[in-house]
């Protein structure tokens, strides 16, 4: 089982079937050791699924889970699904000593190190039903990395998050991920806070992961693109195509979108020139968002 | 496994609800060996007023009374087991502990084991400290205890394996379903539902063979009784027909009955004379076997025909030594906490963790 190709996490055509409905459909993926590897895909994209398959809290219908660590053993992998798994009417630290004794570790002051670390050090006796939705995120994250483990599998971490919330787990993520070397697979709906704190990309859909990339591939794939707004798109097109640019007219809107770099002035000089009127121009840099709309039809809410 | 236990008794130490339960089990026995010294020191004077009289109890009265103060647990264990294992491992469930105890690496086995042992221990452990101050509630009200050296306490082992058959019930139940609500109502209705259940399969208890002993026994009195020419021959088949072995036996419904009697721990508070409503008024005997004589006599007695006690009680089948009886229970309930368990595991097992 054990593999010592650099990857952390190996999926292979991982199915998986509640009753007759099929949520996952031979889903394949390879996790990087060291990466923060987020999974993108819209509501029942079977993101959520296929995390409860690799935690182990569902077993797959068919198809193999890897993993490229020894995960035998006590606390090798952390998870935070869906919702924080933690007492209610305990206190923070009463929920990790419980944590600690569920994997064997010594009650030491390891357990004030998380606390520090999640930003719940202060929190005292006040019991966890009591936390805000962040504080509950961030002690649910601080469960999953009691022991040190090797991988971090975290469905929706900023879910519900305020901003300050959402930039305190994103930081806490970075430095867990810095700083003790923890591979992390994340899934969420905000892909702007994903794309700032994710190394890979895995973008699912309809139970199947469509396509892998990098960061650097997602930022390379588009490159620029440039919206021109004219009244005469057709005019507009005849001066693009002279000039050699990759363009085409959006249905419906009438927009004259225009992939890659290219000498704006040159063309508002030549469209001037043919007498073609343009009304504005916008110009921007691929991301996330676009890149999943293109590869999923836009019709996805990430 | 073992973290996974630590984990329960730590748990377990820190929750209130068991420790209600184990305050009550300390203060009820002793209120109801209060209780009872006081009704048993009741007497009315010429006046018709009522004073308080020194207790004067026999040895088997005060055994009797032991028996049913120490014994009084497993009628009022289960309500409180299915009460505190559902909610128990019901909060497990909804606040996901259960979850991070998949994640972190413990099999399902260990998860669902260390639960059930520690739900059995923790009913082993209410019993115990229902016994001990029943003791205590009987010792300082001058009752007793009188435990008929290592018999009464082989009778009260059998009871708390008995009722660790429902502690794996209970525990199978929480772990079947996702919400805490589902398997409270479901356990709550089993413990209520249990107890007319088991006097029903009791009734049912007598064996076959106890029954022909019966019929043999009845039809050679009835015969003497034609040949004396105290009755007909007609009124003579008549009430060899109403006494026969079957009928004895409880008719038809016996067929249905008797098995599961058998098979299961149903008949347990009957065979035993467990507390109940009718136990605070029988006589005040304790038994050292499980005898149908004494029915089976005051039966023929209303067919106006006489039995010799002696010579019934020594038929086949007519009596079962209790020892006897606290064998059979206790493998019956080690047979039933496997099966039910191994049931309970498998449901767990197979059921997606959301």
């Amino acid at each position: 089982m054990e593999d010592t190709s650099g990857y952390m996490l190996k999926v292979t055509d991982v199915c998986k079937s509640y009753g007759k409905h099929e949520v996952l459909k031979k889903m394949s993926f390879e996790v990087p050791k060291g990466s923060i590897y987020g999974l993108v895909g819209r509501n029942g994209a079977g993101k959520t699924t296929i995390m409860r398959v690799i935690s182990g809290l569902q077993k797959p219908t068919s198809g193999k889970v890897e993993y490229g660590f020894n995960h035998k053993g006590y606390g090798k992998i952390g998870a935070l699904v869906e919702l924080p798994s933690i007492y209610s009417s305990k206190s923070a630290r009463e929920n990790l000593i419980f944590q600690y004794i569920n994997l064997g570790l010594k009650i030491d002051d390891s357990i004030d190190e998380i606390l520090k670390f999640i930003a719940l050090d202060k929190t005292g006796k006040k019991k966890a039903g009591r936390f805000s939705l962040g504080m509950r995120q961030r002690l649910g994250i601080g469960m999953a990395m009691a022991g040190n483990p090797d991988m971090l599998i975290l469905d929706e971490p900023i879910n519900g998050l305020d901003p300050q919330g959402i930039i305190e787990v994103r930081d806490l993520l970075q430095r867990l991920n810095r700083e003790k070397g923890m591979t992390i697979i994340i899934s969420s709906h905000i892909l702007s806070e994903l794309s700032k704190l994710a190394t890979n990309f895995a973008f699912v859909e309809d139970g199947t992961v469509v396509r892998e990339v990098t960061t650097e591939e997602v930022e390379n794939a588009g490159g620029v693109q440039s919206d021109f707004f004219s009244a005469d798109p057709q005019g507009l097109m005849a001066v693009l195509k002279a000039k050699g640019l990759d363009s085409k007219i959006e249905e419906g809107t009438g927009i004259v979108r225009v992939k890659g770099v290219f000498n704006l002035t040159d063309v508002v000089v030549e469209a001037s020139r043919q007498g073609v009127n343009i009304a504005r121009v916008s110009t921007r840099e691929t991301d996330l968002e676009t890149y999943f709309i293109n590869l999923v039809g836009g019709r996805g809410n990430g | 496994m073992g973290k996974l236990l630590r984990f329960e008794f730590r748990r377990i130490r820190s929750n209130l609800f068991f420790w209600i339960i184990a305050l009550y089990c300390v203060v009820w026995p002793i209120f109801v060996a209060s209780f009872y010294r006081l009704v048993f020191s009741l007497s009315i004077t010429e006046e018709g007023g009522l004073y308080l009289s020194q207790l004067n109890l026999s040895a088997d009265e005060k055994k009797y009374i032991t028996w049913l103060i120490l014994t009084a647990f497993f009628a009022e264990m289960p309500k409180f087991m299915a009460l505190f294992t559902c909610l128990y491992i019901g909060k497990d469930q909804s606040d996901g502990f259960v979850r991070n105890k998949i994640i972190s690496g413990h099999s399902r086995l260990s998860v669902f084991m260390s639960n059930n042992i520690a739900q059995s221990l923790v009913c082993i452990v209410w019993c115990v400290i229902y016994v001990c101050f029943g003791m205590l509630g009987l010792k300082i009200n001058g009752i007793g205890p009188i435990l008929n050296g290592g018999e009464m306490f082989m009778r009260i082992a059998t009871a708390i394996v008995v009722l660790l058959v429902l502690s794996a019930l209970f525990t199978s139940i929480a772990f079947a379903f996702r919400n805490r609500a589902i398997p409270v109502v479901l356990a709550i209705l089993f413990t209520m539902v249990i107890s007319g259940v088991s006097m029903a399969v009791g009734m049912f208890s007598m064996p076959k063979a106890a029954g022909d002993s019966y019929e043999k026994s009845f039809g050679t009195a009835v015969e003497l009784n034609v040949e004396k020419g105290l009755m007909s021959r007609e009124q003579a088949d008549a009430l060899k027909k109403q006494n026969s072995s079957e009928a004895v036996r409880g008719g038809k419904a016996w067929y249905i009955f008797h098995p599961v009697y058998q098979a299961t721990t149903a008949g347990f508070q009957s065979d035993f004379k467990m507390p109940n409503g009718i136990g605070l008024v029988a006589e005040m005997e304790y038994k050292d076997k499980l005898d149908y004589s004494d029915d089976m006599q005051l039966n023929a007695l209303m067919s106006n025909v006489m039995l010799d006690k002696e010579a019934l009680s020594k038929m086949d089948g007519i009596s079962t030594a209790y020892s006897t009886k606290c064998i059979e229970y206790v493998v019956k309930s080690v047979i039933w906490y496997a099966f039910i368990t191994g049931a309970g595991f498998i449901l767990f097992k197979r059921r997606d963790l959301f």
